[in-house]
């Protein structure tokens, strides 16, 4: 030390020595700040940093080392080889530099130890090549224990210079990394330049061929060089460290942007998320600590691959496996960005939830009735097709069921649609309750309603099933407070046998419905092969019906009505008959009810009432003409309209035609019907009850509304003379009409017995074979000629 | 007791009578034990829907009133209605009605087999009489005469048959 110190006071300038120490320092503080600020940084932008850390080092320690050595005052004239000085200067950027990286680039304080010890090492070696440059008129004396203490310091401090410069969890670390480095550089100059010694020489070693630089030009360029890089550097720190700063609240302007999103945002680098914003945080319900360093394999279900594949942009639907577990539809769309100099993508997630219940619920809808939230018609046809598919695989026979409640119309219009309603959901409450969970229930429209019945089914169970449906659909309900009774009706088609597919089933499980309902209603019955007969015979009359609508093949014969009392014939009643081109002549009462059901009857009533009109208006002014209404024509809503048209259009005196209803007609008893048949006699027209006796509680419509005359039923004439009871009830009905004023006609008089039983009864008129069949209209016309005729 | 409360509620108070087929016996090899599992069912229920009311059996058939507000009878009949544990299910009657009959018994039950009451089972067998109008009163009649009803008394009568 004590040589140390005599070089230093009696050898050296001390204001170089000071600059040489001043550049150390500035040197050493510049590079570990650039080195510091590199190691926070990634890919090229590391690598620039480490490069202008390296220079600065390298420069300043080169700087330091010369300016020190231009201190040194050895009373001989010194001289620098610019060869050696330059590459003297590359040695100390290349070893710094090399040792900044490796520090860099390799964690771990061994490593930086190493790389610091290196960088040491470097010093040394840029120390003794720039010795080596000096060119003096003399020679050089090494002292190797000297040279080698000179190096164990520069690799000492060195080492402790990286370890902590690059520490960022002791603050201490921040001025102690530049101060090692200081300490390295100057302490490994002090002492290397005493471990040399300068002896003069005769002839100066060809200084004469040597490009040479005097001391002071060399102190001033090396000053100029050392402010140079150390200006430039800190220029440059600054100017990044601003950058930075804009770059951080760039990015924090971005992550609120991000937070704000209404769709999830990730940022990922390759399969791991770097990042995620609130509203997929939300979404997943993970913290963004939870998210760091996940992968896409943890947070999507599957491994999506197309995720890391190299492309711009993608749309997919995924999911996302929320933080409790649950599984999150979401649509994704990704896009490849550069982030922090790398390729990362960035996943956008928009929740598909909402969107998924919202389809689920119009799946619902469109798959559900409404009211009752059994199936509706298409989900049920589509269940049915599925079921057959799979019943070609497995054979297993089921059934279709197609129930039709009875009476549910009448509930309908006597407690209105809201109790209809109930009605309806109470029914399917019962279904439901009735039949097994696997079985499909449905509503098909209406009252009609549908299930399959799964398999293995045999015929027995399948009637067992359907009983018991109609038992428990046949129980009374109560609605609001009101009793009300309905009934089913069903018909079952069991898949093979009944139908290869769903349309053939559902249509011959209605067949058996209608067949169900024919049979009385409140009963179930199964396909029969005859059922299809039949309907096509009756798709063949109704659509000769219609024909025969027409081509006019509808044709009035009139039966004469018989005056007791005047002896004489006192009106007709029209009868409809069908003279089909084929079959020839067929009665009413094999058409009219097929006529009544597919409303048929409304344009054939109104053929009825204007042939007739139009018949009667040619006959005598005393001649009525009687004229049946259907039940069905009463509901149409335009019977008064007919009726008044068809006295118009013929001129026919209204008190001369007389409409007869039957007791089904009033069965429903509605107001509606009241008014229609009070409407009907303020035309003039008279009402008659036809087929007395043969219904419900006859008596009780006699109250409702006040006939012109009773009808009594041929079946009591027929037995008058053999039955006492029928006999009674003929004498008691006449009574009774003669105490209300209503008139009274025996329908069916065949005998003279009878004929004169009748008048003893005291019946008005009479009718029957005994008086006259029906007749066409020319026969009645020339009937009523030869009267006159008689008469006159 | 019971009538008090009844008046506080806003809806009317009602009585139903029903009668039906039992089909305990082919569904069930202990008859006995599914009744006494029904009974305590249908305890538990009214209980919380505020029904009371007696369960008449005799083997075949049933007859039971309930009464409390109208849409818990509606509702608990519409449960009833779809038990395939009986048949035949006809309704006697549906009144509104001024106070309870069996305020304390949220289903009391009384085997009508126990030839202790020959009147009861008479009418229990015999259709023709069920059907009469008067039938509701006959039953009422009945009720009230083998159901006393103790105002303190919430538990069975000694007369009062327990489940076998």
């Amino acid at each position: 030390m004590l040589r140390v110190y005599g070089f230093i006071a009696h050898q050296h300038d001390p204001l170089l020595v000071a600059l040489a120490a001043i550049i150390a320092l500035f040197g050493a503080h510049t590079a570990i700040l650039l080195l510091r600020h590199g190691d926070g940084l990634r890919g090229a932008n590391r690598r620039i940093w480490l490069l202008a850390a390296a220079i600065a080092a390298g420069t300043t320690t080169w700087a330091t080392h010369f300016v020190g050595m231009l201190a040194f005052q050895p009373h001989i004239e010194v001289n620098f080889a610019i060869g050696l000085t330059a590459l003297s200067l590359l040695v100390a950027i290349g070893i710094m530099g090399t040792g900044f990286a490796l520090a860099l680039y390799r964690p771990g304080w061994r490593v930086r130890a190493a790389a610091g010890a290196f960088i040491g090492l470097g010093i040394g070696a840029m120390q003794y090549t720039g010795i080596s440059a000096v060119a003096l008129q003399g020679y050089l004396d090494w002292n190797p224990a000297a040279v080698a203490l000179s190096l164990l310091v520069a690799i000492l401090f060195g080492a402790m210079s990286l370890i902590c410069a690059l520490n960022i969890t002791v603050p201490a670390a921040r001025w102690a990394g530049p101060a090692m480095m200081w300490l390295a550089i100057c302490l490994s100059h002090l002492i290397g330049m005493g471990a040399v010694s300068v002896h003069s020489a005769a002839t100066p070693a060809s200084l004469g061929q040597l490009a040479a630089m005097s001391p002071h030009l060399l102190a001033a360029n090396l000053s100029i060089l050392c402010v140079l890089v150390l200006v430039i550097s800190v220029a440059a720190l600054h100017l990044n460290r601003s950058n930075m700063r804009r770059a951080e609240e760039e990015r924090t302007n971005l992550r609120d942007l991000a937070d704000m999103s209404v769709e999830g945002l990730i940022l990922c680098d390759g399969a791991s998320v770097v990042t995620a914003n609130a509203s997929f945080r939300q979404m997943s319900g993970f913290t963004q600590d939870a998210l760091r360093n996940a992968t896409l394999d943890f947070l999507f279900e599957g491994t999506p691959a197309q995720f890391i594949n190299p492309g711009s942009y993608f749309v997919g639907e995924h999911v996302v496996i929320g933080a409790r577990g649950e599984r999150i539809p979401v649509e994704v769309v990704r896009k490849s960005i550069v982030y922090s100099g790398k390729p990362h993508q960035v996943l956008a997630l928009r929740d598909l939830r909402e969107r998924r219940r919202a389809e689920e619920e119009i799946r619902f809808l469109a798959h559900h009735d409404s009211l009752t939230g059994l199936a509706n018609r298409v989900s049920f046809g589509a269940t049915l097709h599925r079921q057959i598919q799979e019943n070609a695989r497995d054979q297993k026979p089921f059934a279709v069921f197609a129930l039709d409640l009875d009476r549910f119309k009448d509930v309908n219009d006597l407690l209105g649609h809201q109790t209809g309603d109930l009605l309806l959901q109470r029914v399917a409450g019962r279904l439901r309750a009735t039949v097994r969970d696997t079985d499909c229930i449905a509503r098909l429209g209406g009252d009609e309603f549908a299930i399959l019945v799964s398999g293995p089914l045999t015929i027995e169970k399948s009637a067992i099933l359907a009983d018991r449906l109609v038992e428990v659909l046949s129980r009374p309900y109560i609605l609001d407070g009101k009793i009300v009774n309905i009934g089913v009706s069903i018909g079952i088609a069991i898949s093979p046998q009944d139908g290869p597919d769903a349309s053939a089933l559902m249509k011959h499980a209605d067949l058996a419905l209608y067949r169900a309902k024919s049979d009385g209603r409140n009963t179930s019955r199964r396909y029969e092969a005859s059922m299809d007969a039949e309907l096509q015979s009756r798709r063949k009359m109704e659509l000769d019906l219609r024909r025969a609508i027409v081509h006019g093949h509808l044709e009035m014969h009139y039966q004469p009505l018989f005056n007791v009392r005047t002896q004489s014939v006192r009106g007709f009643e029209a009868l409809l008959r069908w003279r089909h081109p084929i079959e020839g002549l067929i009665s009413p009462n094999d058409f009219i009810p097929m006529a009544e059901e597919t409303g048929l009857i409304l344009p054939i009533g109104e053929f009825v009432l204007n042939a007739s009109t139009r018949e009667a208006a040619s006959w005598d002014n005393e001649i009525s003409v009687s004229v049946n209404l259907s039940a069905v024509q009463f509901s149409g809503g335009k019977l008064v309209e007919t009726v008044r048209a068809a006295l118009a259009g013929s001129g026919l005196a209204p008190e001369r035609l007389e409409l007869e209803i039957t007791e089904s007609v009033l069965l429903q008893e509605s107001a509606d019907t009241l008014k229609t048949l009070h409407q009907l006699r303020d035309l003039g027209v008279r009402i008659a009850m036809d087929d007395f006796g043969t219904g419900y509680s006859s008596l009780r419509y006699l109250r409702s509304f006040p006939f012109d005359r009773i009808k009594i039923d041929r079946s009591f004439i027929q037995e008058m003379l053999s039955n006492n009871e029928s006999a009674a009830i003929i004498s008691a009905v006449v009574a009774l009409s003669q105490r209300l004023g209503i008139m009274t006609t025996a329908e069916g008089v065949e005998t003279e017995e009878q004929m004169s039983r009748i008048q003893a009864e005291g019946c008005d008129t009479v009718q029957g074979f005994l008086i006259g069949r029906p007749a066409t209209p020319e026969e009645v016309g020339k009937y009523l000629r030869t009267r006159v005729k008689e008469t006159a | 007791m019971a009538s008090q409360t009844d008046s506080m509620d806003a809806a009317p108070l009602a009585r139903l009578i029903y009668r039906s087929r039992s089909v305990l016996a082919e569904k069930s090899a202990d008859p006995d034990g599914l009744l006494a599992t029904i009974l305590q069912h249908a305890r538990h229920n009214n209980e919380r829907a505020g029904l009371t009311g007696v369960l008449l059996f005799d083997g075949e058939t049933f007859v039971q009133a309930l009464e409390g507000s109208l849409g818990n009878i509606e509702r608990v009949y519409e449960a009833i209605a779809c038990d395939q544990r009986h048949e035949a299910i006809e309704l006697i009657d549906l009144s509104i009605v001024e106070s309870r009959d069996y305020p304390n018994w949220t289903m009391a039950f009384l085997n009508t087999a126990d030839t202790k009451y020959p009147d009861l089972r008479r009418f229990m067998t015999n259709p023709a009489k069920a059907a009469s109008p008067h039938l509701s009163d006959a039953v009422f009649d009945l009720l009230q005469n083998m159901l006393p009803v103790p105002q303190h008394f919430t538990g069975g009568l000694p007369h009062f048959q327990a489940m076998a």
